[in-house]
Protein backbone atom coordinates (compact mmCIF):
# COMPACT_ATOMS: atom_id res chain seq x y z
CA UNK A 1 0.00 0.00 0.00
CA UNK A 2 1.41 3.47 -1.22
CA UNK A 3 1.30 5.91 1.36
CA UNK A 4 1.46 9.39 0.13
CA UNK A 5 4.21 11.61 1.56
CA UNK A 6 2.27 14.15 4.45
CA UNK A 7 4.62 16.74 3.77
CA UNK A 8 4.73 19.80 1.22
CA UNK A 9 7.12 22.09 -0.09
CA UNK A 10 7.99 24.57 2.50
CA UNK A 11 7.26 22.64 5.44
CA UNK A 12 9.55 22.44 7.76
CA UNK A 13 10.60 18.92 8.90
CA UNK A 14 12.99 17.57 11.68
CA UNK A 15 15.35 14.63 10.49
CA UNK A 16 14.59 12.11 12.53
CA UNK A 17 15.98 8.67 11.46
CA UNK A 18 16.19 5.26 12.05
CA UNK A 19 18.81 3.62 14.08
CA UNK A 20 19.07 1.58 11.28
CA UNK A 21 19.38 4.37 8.63
CA UNK A 22 22.07 5.86 10.65
CA UNK A 23 23.88 2.57 10.63
CA UNK A 24 23.67 1.93 7.35
CA UNK A 25 25.87 4.80 6.34
CA UNK A 26 29.12 5.77 7.50
CA UNK A 27 28.53 9.69 7.96
CA UNK A 28 24.88 10.17 7.13
CA UNK A 29 26.29 13.82 7.47
CA UNK A 30 27.47 13.34 3.96
CA UNK A 31 23.97 14.03 2.39
CA UNK A 32 23.84 17.76 4.26
CA UNK A 33 22.04 16.48 7.32
CA UNK A 34 22.44 15.72 10.78
CA UNK A 35 20.05 13.83 12.80
CA UNK A 36 17.16 16.53 14.49
CA UNK A 37 18.83 19.16 12.00
CA UNK A 38 15.31 20.77 11.26
CA UNK A 39 15.16 21.89 7.57
CA UNK A 40 12.73 23.65 4.82
CA UNK A 41 11.68 20.59 2.17
CA UNK A 42 12.79 22.58 -1.43
CA UNK A 43 11.21 19.48 -3.45
CA UNK A 44 9.81 16.29 -2.97
CA UNK A 45 10.75 13.58 -6.04
CA UNK A 46 9.23 10.48 -6.80
CA UNK A 47 6.74 11.37 -4.28
CA UNK A 48 8.61 10.35 -1.35
CA UNK A 49 12.36 11.84 -1.05
CA UNK A 50 12.61 15.33 0.57
CA UNK A 51 15.51 17.57 -0.59
CA UNK A 52 16.47 20.85 0.84
CA UNK A 53 18.71 23.80 -0.42
CA UNK A 54 21.58 22.87 -1.85
CA UNK A 55 20.28 19.83 -2.92
CA UNK A 56 21.02 18.12 0.56
CA UNK A 57 18.99 14.97 1.29
CA UNK A 58 17.52 12.46 -0.49
CA UNK A 59 15.77 10.43 1.91
CA UNK A 60 12.14 9.43 2.09
CA UNK A 61 9.74 11.16 3.92
CA UNK A 62 9.32 9.14 6.99
CA UNK A 63 12.82 9.62 8.11
CA UNK A 64 11.06 13.05 9.19
CA UNK A 65 9.26 14.41 11.18
CA UNK A 66 7.03 17.96 10.72
CA UNK A 67 8.67 20.73 12.76
CA UNK A 68 6.27 23.21 11.30
CA UNK A 69 3.97 23.75 8.54
CA UNK A 70 4.03 25.86 5.92
CA UNK A 71 2.68 29.30 5.74
CA UNK A 72 -0.89 29.48 5.56
CA UNK A 73 -1.27 25.39 5.26
CA UNK A 74 -2.96 24.03 8.51
CA UNK A 75 -2.74 20.49 10.04
CA UNK A 76 -6.01 18.00 8.82
CA UNK B 1 23.06 -30.06 -28.20
CA UNK B 2 22.64 -31.52 -24.84
CA UNK B 3 20.15 -33.85 -23.76
CA UNK B 4 18.58 -34.07 -20.41
CA UNK B 5 18.38 -37.68 -18.39
CA UNK B 6 14.41 -37.83 -19.98
CA UNK B 7 15.66 -37.25 -23.62
CA UNK B 8 18.57 -39.46 -23.00
CA UNK B 9 15.85 -42.13 -21.90
CA UNK B 10 13.85 -41.69 -24.57
CA UNK B 11 16.55 -41.45 -27.02
CA UNK B 12 17.51 -44.86 -26.02
CA UNK B 13 14.00 -46.50 -25.38
CA UNK B 14 13.25 -45.22 -29.04
CA UNK B 15 16.45 -46.02 -30.42
CA UNK B 16 16.37 -49.80 -29.10
CA UNK B 17 12.80 -49.84 -30.19
CA UNK B 18 13.88 -49.06 -33.26
CA UNK B 19 16.53 -51.44 -33.63
CA UNK B 20 14.39 -53.86 -32.53
CA UNK B 21 11.37 -53.18 -35.48
CA UNK B 22 14.09 -52.77 -37.96
CA UNK B 23 15.22 -56.37 -37.37
CA UNK B 24 12.12 -58.15 -36.70
CA UNK B 25 10.94 -56.89 -40.20
CA UNK B 26 14.15 -57.71 -41.44
CA UNK B 27 13.81 -61.53 -40.85
CA UNK B 28 10.26 -62.00 -40.22
CA UNK B 29 10.19 -63.19 -43.61
CA UNK B 30 12.84 -65.85 -44.15
CA UNK B 31 12.99 -67.09 -40.34
CA UNK B 32 10.51 -68.78 -38.15
CA UNK B 33 7.45 -67.31 -36.12
CA UNK B 34 9.71 -67.95 -32.89
CA UNK B 35 12.48 -65.16 -33.89
CA UNK B 36 10.40 -62.38 -35.08
CA UNK B 37 7.88 -62.70 -32.06
CA UNK B 38 10.96 -62.71 -29.97
CA UNK B 39 12.29 -59.46 -31.86
CA UNK B 40 8.93 -57.95 -31.29
CA UNK B 41 9.06 -58.37 -27.57
CA UNK B 42 12.53 -57.24 -27.76
CA UNK B 43 11.21 -54.00 -29.60
CA UNK B 44 8.22 -53.69 -26.97
CA UNK B 45 10.51 -53.89 -24.03
CA UNK B 46 12.49 -51.09 -25.47
CA UNK B 47 9.17 -49.01 -26.01
CA UNK B 48 8.44 -49.77 -22.44
CA UNK B 49 11.55 -48.66 -20.84
CA UNK B 50 11.88 -45.25 -22.93
CA UNK B 51 8.19 -44.59 -21.83
CA UNK B 52 8.72 -45.41 -18.41
CA UNK B 53 11.84 -43.69 -18.32
CA UNK B 54 10.56 -40.58 -18.45
CA UNK B 55 6.91 -41.51 -16.89
CA UNK B 56 6.50 -43.76 -13.61
CA UNK B 57 9.01 -46.15 -12.34
CA UNK B 58 11.91 -44.52 -11.99
CA UNK B 59 15.84 -44.84 -12.67
CA UNK B 60 16.23 -48.70 -11.57
CA UNK B 61 13.26 -50.38 -13.13
CA UNK B 62 14.07 -48.83 -16.04
CA UNK B 63 17.56 -49.39 -16.30
CA UNK B 64 16.86 -52.91 -15.56
CA UNK B 65 14.69 -53.03 -18.48
CA UNK B 66 16.96 -51.17 -20.42
CA UNK B 67 19.80 -53.79 -19.39
CA UNK B 68 17.86 -56.83 -20.15
CA UNK B 69 16.82 -56.00 -23.63
CA UNK B 70 20.31 -55.14 -24.47
CA UNK B 71 21.19 -58.38 -23.18
CA UNK B 72 18.71 -60.48 -25.30
CA UNK B 73 19.71 -58.03 -28.58
CA UNK B 74 23.23 -58.76 -27.62
CA UNK B 75 22.58 -62.83 -27.08
CA UNK B 76 20.73 -62.68 -30.21
CA UNK B 77 23.32 -61.13 -32.09
CA UNK B 78 26.33 -63.59 -30.86
CA UNK B 79 24.53 -66.01 -32.08
CA UNK B 80 23.20 -65.76 -35.20
CA UNK B 81 27.10 -64.08 -35.76
CA UNK B 82 28.40 -67.56 -34.30
CA UNK B 83 25.62 -69.91 -36.30
CA UNK B 84 26.15 -68.30 -39.57
CA UNK B 85 30.73 -68.46 -38.60
CA UNK B 86 30.01 -71.90 -37.75
CA UNK B 87 28.20 -73.38 -40.24
CA UNK B 88 27.27 -70.84 -43.19
CA UNK B 89 26.17 -73.87 -45.46
CA UNK B 90 22.41 -74.10 -43.15
CA UNK B 91 21.36 -70.96 -44.69
CA UNK B 92 19.28 -72.07 -47.98
CA UNK B 93 19.22 -68.76 -49.49
CA UNK B 94 21.44 -65.66 -50.07
CA UNK B 95 18.54 -63.49 -48.88
CA UNK B 96 18.14 -65.24 -45.35
CA UNK B 97 22.11 -65.72 -44.85
CA UNK B 98 22.68 -61.72 -45.40
CA UNK B 99 19.29 -61.06 -43.15
CA UNK B 100 21.24 -62.61 -40.40
CA UNK B 101 24.36 -60.84 -40.53
CA UNK B 102 22.57 -57.51 -41.18
CA UNK B 103 20.40 -58.62 -37.78
CA UNK B 104 23.62 -59.55 -36.08
CA UNK B 105 25.09 -56.17 -36.93
CA UNK B 106 22.07 -54.14 -35.63
CA UNK B 107 21.43 -56.27 -32.70
CA UNK B 108 25.16 -56.39 -31.41
CA UNK B 109 25.51 -52.02 -32.30
CA UNK B 110 21.96 -51.93 -30.74
CA UNK B 111 23.31 -53.65 -27.64
CA UNK B 112 26.66 -52.05 -27.60
CA UNK B 113 24.84 -48.46 -27.97
CA UNK B 114 23.06 -49.35 -24.77
CA UNK B 115 25.27 -51.16 -22.51
CA UNK B 116 27.68 -48.65 -22.74
CA UNK B 117 25.00 -45.69 -22.93
CA UNK B 118 26.65 -44.07 -19.64
CA UNK B 119 29.59 -43.53 -21.72
CA UNK B 120 27.89 -41.94 -24.51
CA UNK B 121 25.69 -39.67 -23.13
CA UNK B 122 26.69 -38.21 -19.74
CA UNK B 123 24.24 -37.11 -17.21
CA UNK B 124 23.56 -33.99 -17.95
CA UNK B 125 24.46 -31.33 -15.11
CA UNK B 126 23.20 -28.55 -17.82
CA UNK B 127 19.94 -29.23 -16.38
CA UNK B 128 20.90 -27.94 -12.84
CA UNK B 129 21.91 -24.85 -14.66
CA UNK B 130 18.70 -22.40 -14.04
CA UNK B 131 19.53 -23.48 -10.58
CA UNK B 132 22.53 -23.42 -9.97
CA UNK B 133 23.04 -20.04 -12.18
CA UNK B 134 21.26 -18.11 -9.86
CA UNK B 135 17.17 -18.42 -11.01
CA UNK B 136 15.18 -17.31 -8.56
CA UNK B 137 13.69 -20.94 -7.17
CA UNK B 138 10.45 -21.15 -6.96
CA UNK B 139 8.41 -22.14 -3.54
CA UNK B 140 7.82 -20.58 -0.11
CA UNK B 141 8.37 -23.57 1.90
CA UNK B 142 11.86 -26.05 1.78
CA UNK B 143 9.43 -28.80 0.85
CA UNK B 144 8.41 -26.33 -1.79
CA UNK B 145 11.53 -25.59 -3.07
CA UNK B 146 12.53 -29.62 -3.08
CA UNK B 147 9.45 -29.90 -5.50
CA UNK B 148 10.91 -27.58 -7.51
CA UNK B 149 13.63 -28.90 -7.99
CA UNK B 150 12.58 -32.78 -8.76
CA UNK B 151 10.54 -30.93 -11.40
CA UNK B 152 13.89 -29.10 -12.67
CA UNK B 153 15.63 -32.51 -12.52
CA UNK B 154 13.10 -34.34 -14.49
CA UNK B 155 10.23 -37.34 -13.73
CA UNK B 156 13.17 -39.68 -13.04
CA UNK B 157 14.47 -38.17 -9.77
CA UNK B 158 14.26 -40.03 -6.73
CA UNK B 159 15.03 -38.69 -3.53
CA UNK B 160 16.31 -39.91 0.15
CA UNK B 161 17.55 -38.80 3.18
CA UNK B 162 20.95 -38.51 4.75
CA UNK B 163 20.63 -37.07 8.09
CA UNK B 164 19.96 -33.63 7.90
CA UNK B 165 20.10 -33.51 4.07
CA UNK B 166 17.92 -34.54 1.86
CA UNK B 167 19.47 -36.01 -1.42
CA UNK B 168 17.62 -35.75 -4.79
CA UNK B 169 19.03 -37.82 -7.61
CA UNK B 170 18.51 -38.06 -11.60
CA UNK B 171 21.14 -40.66 -13.27
CA UNK B 172 24.06 -39.29 -11.73
CA UNK B 173 23.06 -35.87 -11.26
CA UNK B 174 22.57 -34.78 -7.60
CA UNK B 175 21.25 -32.66 -5.36
CA UNK B 176 21.54 -32.32 -1.55
CA UNK B 177 19.65 -29.39 0.40
CA UNK B 178 20.04 -28.81 4.26
CA UNK B 179 18.08 -25.79 5.41
CA UNK B 180 19.85 -23.93 8.27
CA UNK B 181 18.79 -22.91 11.47
CA UNK B 182 18.33 -19.16 9.61
CA UNK B 183 15.93 -20.81 7.25
CA UNK B 184 18.49 -20.14 4.47
CA UNK B 185 18.94 -23.25 2.05
CA UNK B 186 21.89 -24.78 1.47
CA UNK B 187 22.51 -27.02 -1.88
CA UNK B 188 25.59 -29.03 -2.62
CA UNK B 189 25.36 -30.43 -6.70
CA UNK B 190 27.49 -33.68 -8.03
CA UNK B 191 28.98 -30.87 -10.31
CA UNK B 192 31.47 -29.39 -7.59
CA UNK B 193 28.96 -26.48 -5.98
CA UNK B 194 27.59 -25.13 -2.63
CA UNK B 195 25.11 -22.49 -3.38
CA UNK B 196 22.91 -20.85 -0.57
CA UNK B 197 19.38 -19.22 -0.96
CA UNK B 198 17.30 -16.70 1.14
CA UNK B 199 13.85 -15.68 0.69
CA UNK B 200 13.56 -12.18 -0.64
CA UNK B 201 11.09 -10.06 0.01
CA UNK B 202 8.63 -11.76 -2.77
CA UNK B 203 8.57 -15.40 -0.51
CA UNK B 204 11.16 -16.70 -3.17
CA UNK B 205 14.52 -17.95 -2.55
CA UNK B 206 17.40 -15.94 -4.51
CA UNK B 207 20.92 -17.44 -5.06
CA UNK B 208 23.20 -15.62 -1.89
CA UNK B 209 26.30 -17.37 -2.27
CA UNK B 210 28.12 -20.21 -4.45
CA UNK B 211 30.90 -21.75 -3.91
CA UNK B 212 32.83 -24.75 -5.53
CA UNK B 213 34.31 -27.96 -3.64
CA UNK B 214 35.53 -30.88 -4.99
CA UNK B 215 32.66 -33.60 -6.24
CA UNK B 216 34.34 -36.20 -3.63
CA UNK B 217 34.07 -33.91 -0.62
CA UNK B 218 30.59 -33.31 -0.90
CA UNK B 219 29.31 -36.46 -1.36
CA UNK B 220 31.39 -37.89 1.61
CA UNK B 221 29.44 -35.21 3.57
CA UNK B 222 26.37 -35.80 2.69
CA UNK B 223 26.82 -39.49 3.24
CA UNK B 224 27.89 -39.26 6.74
CA UNK B 225 25.12 -37.13 7.02
CA UNK B 226 27.29 -33.55 7.91
CA UNK B 227 25.85 -30.12 8.22
CA UNK B 228 27.90 -27.82 6.41
CA UNK B 229 28.17 -23.99 6.72
CA UNK B 230 29.78 -21.16 5.07
CA UNK B 231 31.68 -20.27 7.96
CA UNK B 232 32.29 -23.67 10.23
CA UNK B 233 33.88 -21.88 12.98
CA UNK B 234 31.01 -19.38 13.80
CA UNK B 235 27.91 -19.89 12.44
CA UNK B 236 25.39 -22.50 10.34
CA UNK B 237 25.17 -19.80 7.72
CA UNK B 238 28.06 -16.86 8.72
CA UNK B 239 30.59 -15.73 6.96
CA UNK B 240 33.26 -17.27 5.20
CA UNK B 241 36.01 -17.58 7.33
CA UNK B 242 38.83 -15.68 5.50
CA UNK B 243 41.54 -17.99 6.25
CA UNK B 244 40.05 -21.02 5.52
CA UNK B 245 40.98 -22.63 2.17
CA UNK B 246 37.75 -23.23 0.84
CA UNK B 247 37.18 -26.85 1.65
CA UNK B 248 33.46 -27.99 3.53
CA UNK B 249 34.06 -28.56 7.16
CA UNK B 250 31.81 -32.06 8.25
CA UNK B 251 30.48 -30.12 11.86
CA UNK B 252 28.34 -26.97 11.27
CA UNK B 253 29.46 -24.57 13.89
CA UNK B 254 27.47 -23.65 16.83
CA UNK B 255 25.93 -20.15 17.79
CA UNK B 256 26.85 -18.82 20.78
CA UNK B 257 25.36 -20.12 24.32
CA UNK B 258 22.83 -18.55 25.98
CA UNK B 259 23.65 -15.87 28.77
CA UNK B 260 27.57 -15.60 27.35
CA UNK B 261 26.42 -12.02 27.01
CA UNK B 262 27.09 -12.40 22.95
CA UNK B 263 23.36 -11.93 22.36
CA UNK B 264 22.14 -8.29 21.36
CA UNK B 265 18.75 -6.84 20.30
CA UNK B 266 17.32 -9.90 19.32
CA UNK B 267 20.02 -10.97 17.03
CA UNK B 268 22.82 -13.55 17.91
CA UNK B 269 25.90 -11.85 18.02
CA UNK B 270 28.60 -14.80 17.18
CA UNK B 271 32.01 -14.24 18.35
CA UNK B 272 33.81 -15.94 15.36
CA UNK B 273 37.02 -17.94 16.18
CA UNK B 274 38.70 -16.62 13.01
CA UNK B 275 38.94 -13.49 10.68
CA UNK B 276 35.75 -12.94 8.89
CA UNK B 277 34.93 -10.66 5.68
CA UNK B 278 32.06 -8.26 5.09
CA UNK B 279 31.41 -5.79 2.38
CA UNK B 280 30.11 -2.81 3.33
CA UNK B 281 28.41 -0.49 0.62
CA UNK B 282 28.91 3.34 0.76
CA UNK B 283 30.68 5.49 -1.70
CA UNK B 284 34.09 6.08 -3.15
CA UNK B 285 34.39 9.83 -2.24
CA UNK B 286 34.06 8.96 1.95
CA UNK B 287 36.92 6.83 1.81
CA UNK B 288 38.89 9.05 4.41
CA UNK B 289 36.23 8.11 6.77
CA UNK B 290 36.84 4.60 7.14
CA UNK B 291 40.05 5.03 8.38
CA UNK B 292 39.39 4.50 12.17
CA UNK B 293 37.24 1.28 10.92
CA UNK B 294 33.32 1.46 11.05
CA UNK B 295 31.43 3.09 13.06
CA UNK B 296 29.83 1.38 16.53
CA UNK B 297 26.15 0.52 14.91
CA UNK B 298 27.19 0.39 11.01
CA UNK B 299 25.77 -2.69 9.01
CA UNK B 300 27.64 -4.72 6.31
CA UNK B 301 26.79 -7.53 4.36
CA UNK B 302 28.91 -10.58 3.60
CA UNK B 303 31.16 -10.41 0.86
CA UNK B 304 30.43 -13.84 -0.40
CA UNK B 305 30.46 -13.90 -4.60
CA UNK B 306 31.05 -10.72 -7.01
CA UNK B 307 30.03 -7.56 -5.51
CA UNK B 308 26.22 -6.01 -6.38
CA UNK B 309 26.00 -3.16 -8.73
CA UNK B 310 25.03 0.14 -7.09
CA UNK B 311 20.91 0.02 -7.52
CA UNK B 312 20.92 -3.54 -6.59
CA UNK B 313 22.75 -3.30 -3.33
CA UNK B 314 20.48 -0.72 -2.77
CA UNK B 315 17.68 -2.48 -3.44
CA UNK B 316 18.30 -5.72 -1.60
CA UNK B 317 20.10 -4.10 1.49
CA UNK B 318 16.93 -1.34 1.36
CA UNK B 319 19.35 1.39 2.06
CA UNK B 320 16.63 4.27 2.16
CA UNK B 321 18.42 7.34 0.42
CA UNK B 322 17.68 8.17 -3.10
CA UNK B 323 21.23 8.19 -4.40
CA UNK B 324 22.76 4.70 -4.73
CA UNK B 325 25.93 3.16 -3.58
CA UNK B 326 29.39 3.76 -5.86
CA UNK B 327 31.43 1.90 -3.76
CA UNK B 328 31.91 -1.23 -1.54
CA UNK B 329 34.65 -1.50 1.33
CA UNK B 330 36.32 -4.66 2.81
CA UNK B 331 35.81 -5.02 6.51
CA UNK B 332 37.58 -7.66 7.92
CA UNK B 333 37.42 -8.16 11.70
CA UNK B 334 38.95 -10.84 14.37
CA UNK B 335 37.43 -12.70 17.01
CA UNK B 336 37.73 -9.79 19.12
CA UNK B 337 34.98 -7.76 17.04
CA UNK B 338 31.54 -8.46 17.94
CA UNK B 339 29.12 -9.16 15.10
CA UNK B 340 25.89 -9.44 14.80
CA UNK B 341 23.75 -11.61 12.30
CA UNK B 342 23.61 -12.67 9.77
CA UNK B 343 19.86 -11.40 8.95
CA UNK B 344 18.08 -11.38 6.82
CA UNK B 345 16.76 -7.52 4.93
CA UNK B 346 13.68 -6.56 5.33
CA UNK B 347 11.63 -5.23 2.49
CA UNK B 348 10.75 -1.47 2.94
CA UNK B 349 7.46 0.02 1.65
CA UNK B 350 9.01 3.67 1.92
CA UNK B 351 11.02 3.43 0.05
CA UNK B 352 10.49 0.56 -1.88
CA UNK B 353 13.23 -1.72 -1.33
CA UNK B 354 12.75 -5.25 -2.02
CA UNK B 355 15.64 -6.08 0.55
CA UNK B 356 16.20 -10.07 0.77
CA UNK B 357 19.78 -9.61 1.40
CA UNK B 358 21.30 -10.59 4.03
CA UNK B 359 22.76 -7.97 7.11
CA UNK B 360 25.11 -8.22 9.65
CA UNK B 361 25.76 -5.31 12.66
CA UNK B 362 28.68 -4.23 14.46
CA UNK B 363 27.53 -3.20 17.47
CA UNK B 364 30.75 -1.70 18.55
CA UNK B 365 32.14 -0.84 15.24
CA UNK B 366 35.64 -2.45 14.14
CA UNK B 367 39.17 -1.33 14.53
CA UNK B 368 40.86 1.20 12.78
CA UNK B 369 42.62 -0.29 9.83
CA UNK B 370 39.69 -3.12 9.49
CA UNK B 371 38.35 -1.51 6.26
CA UNK B 372 39.93 -1.43 2.81
CA UNK B 373 38.96 0.18 -0.18
CA UNK B 374 36.94 1.70 -1.91
CA UNK B 375 36.40 -0.17 -4.69
CA UNK B 376 33.82 0.96 -7.68
CA UNK B 377 30.59 -0.76 -8.27
CA UNK B 378 28.76 0.11 -11.46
Amino acid sequence: MKINCPFSVGDLVRFTPSTRTVGLYQDIGRFGLQPNDIVVVREIRSGMYLYFDGGKGGFPWNEFSLAKLREGDEIK
Amino acid sequence: MVLDGNAQGGLIGNLQAGVGWVTGALVSPVTDDNFTMTMMMIAAMGVLGGALKGVTLGRLATTVLQRAGSVVLGGFGLSNLASWWNNPAQTTSDVKQGSGNLNAAFTMLAGALILFSPMLFKPNSKALGPVLDGTVVSGTTASQVVDDMIARMGPGTFSTQSGAWKVLQNNKVWLALQELKDGSLVILSSEGKMVRYVRSADDQWVLDGMESFTAASAQDIVANGGKVGFNPQATASGPEVASTSGTLATTGARPPPEGTGLREAGATVVAAKGTQAFRHYGYAEDAAKFQGGLRPGSYATHNRGRPMHGPTAQNRLALPNEAPPNAYYKVRVGPETPVGGPRPVSPTAIPPRAGGGIEYTFPRGTSPGSVEGPFLIP
